[in-house]
């Protein structure tokens, strides 16, 4: 087993400047967190008090101005959206993890990396603005209004497989090479042993991977906001324009007041809430490492 | 002596090659997407760039002019 050195054994000087500081500024980070928590909750308060929590689910629809605050076609196209290019974006994230291991020569698996690399740098609002210039006038021929739910899948899908291939390539790099070694023994086949193999082992980092790429779809504002038409509805079809979450709060907070400034806070906390179910599945699924050394 | 050799029928794994296909397109899709969005990038946006457009202010409501005082925001 690996040896940990006891927490309290730092003799030097340096070394306990450099724990407390540590400890220090992982403090202000978590209160920082706190805070913002604790800010959205006070915010969402009021709304929550003058509206009720049961409004938001069953009115009429989202106008504010009339004073009528339906979150659900909202809540239903984020999930939708999201669920979408997930859909589309974790079988291929993780084919190319497998493909960086298993499948390819080692200097095209090596390009392929940095390209997922500088894919995962680019900015939302690049995805968005080719969205918008080139998707959206594709899909306007096919069936117009081409701002719509699939030009939203399709950008968010976009975005998201470089994160999600890139953390399934880091978890698959942490298969052991005994395991490979003795598959090759036993002459497994290349798709018998990422099957029977190599999958199994990497479940869980696999899993944390498209969780993670879930977490930055949901938060994505500028993509959702340029390529999917903001009308507040309920989807019908792949081809009708939608309104996310995100892309509500980024659109009204401009000019909201009084309790539709609120409103937007509670729908801030939905997405919170939301994030925080996504993180608790990450931990529950996440097992310790089944191998030793 | 010689043992008498028993020549079997080599069977094709076509799972295998039908998933060596899969995780291949996959790849060339990916990079075959981000290439046309560079190319789209580059392609009309190129004409544009020049060193007066890095260093001009935005005039006009970004319509004319550069980009100066935006890029050092972001810097």
């Amino acid at each position: 087993m690996t040896y940990y050195a006891k927490k309290t054994s730092f003799p030097q000087k340096i070394d306990r400047l450099l724990v407390w500081s540590l400890r220090g500024i992982a403090a202000i980070v978590g209160t920082i967190v706190l805070f913002i928590m604790v800010f959205l909750v006070l915010e969402s308060s009021s709304a929550l008090e003058n509206i009720g929590l049961l409004h938001f689910f069953s009115d009429a629809s989202w106008n504010p101005g009339q004073g009528l605050y339906n979150l659900t076609p909202m809540v239903m196209s984020t999930v939708l959206v999201v669920t979408g290019a997930i859909i589309l974006a974790a079988p291929i994230g993780i084919l190319s993890a497998l493909f960086c291991h298993y499948y390819a020569p080692r200097p095209i698996a090596n390009f392929y990396r940095r390209l997922l690399e500088l894919m995962a740098g680019i900015p939302g609002v690049v995805y968005g603005f080719w969205g918008l210039v080139v998707v959206v006038p594709s899909i306007n021929r096919l069936q117009p209004p081409g701002a719509s739910l699939l030009a939203g899948i399709l950008m968010l899908a976009l975005l998201i497989v470089p994160t999600t291939a890139l953390t399934a390539d880091a978890s698959l790099a942490g298969v052991p090479e005994e395991y490979l070694q003795g598959a090759a023994s036993l002459g497994l086949s290349r798709w018998g042993t990422i099957r029977e193999i190599v999958l199994p082992v990497a479940r869980s980092g696999l899993f944390t991977s498209i969780i993670l790429g879930t977490g930055r779809a949901i938060g994505e504002t500028m993509i959702v906001l340029m390529v999917c038409g903001n009308v507040v509805q309920f989807p019908n079809s792949l081809f009708d324009s939608i309104r996310t979450l995100p892309a509500n709060i980024a659109l009204e907070m401009d000019f909201a007041l009084g309790d539709h400034r609120s409103a937007l806070f509670v729908s801030g906390l939905l997405l919170m809430v939301g994030s925080l179910i996504l993180v608790l599945l990450a931990e529950a699924i996440a097992q310790k490492e089944i191998y030793f050394d | 002596m010689r043992q008498s050799v028993k020549h079997r029928r080599r069977k094709i794994a076509y799972t295998d090659i039908l998933m060596s296909f899969l995780v291949w397109a996959a790849a060339i899709a990916v990079t075959a997407v981000f290439i046309w969005l560079l190319m789209d990038l580059f392609w009309h946006g190129t004409g544009k760039l020049s060193w007066e457009f890095l260093t001009t202010e935005p005039q006009d409501a970004g319509r004319e002019g550069g980009i100066a005082s935006i890029l050092v925001s972001t810097m």
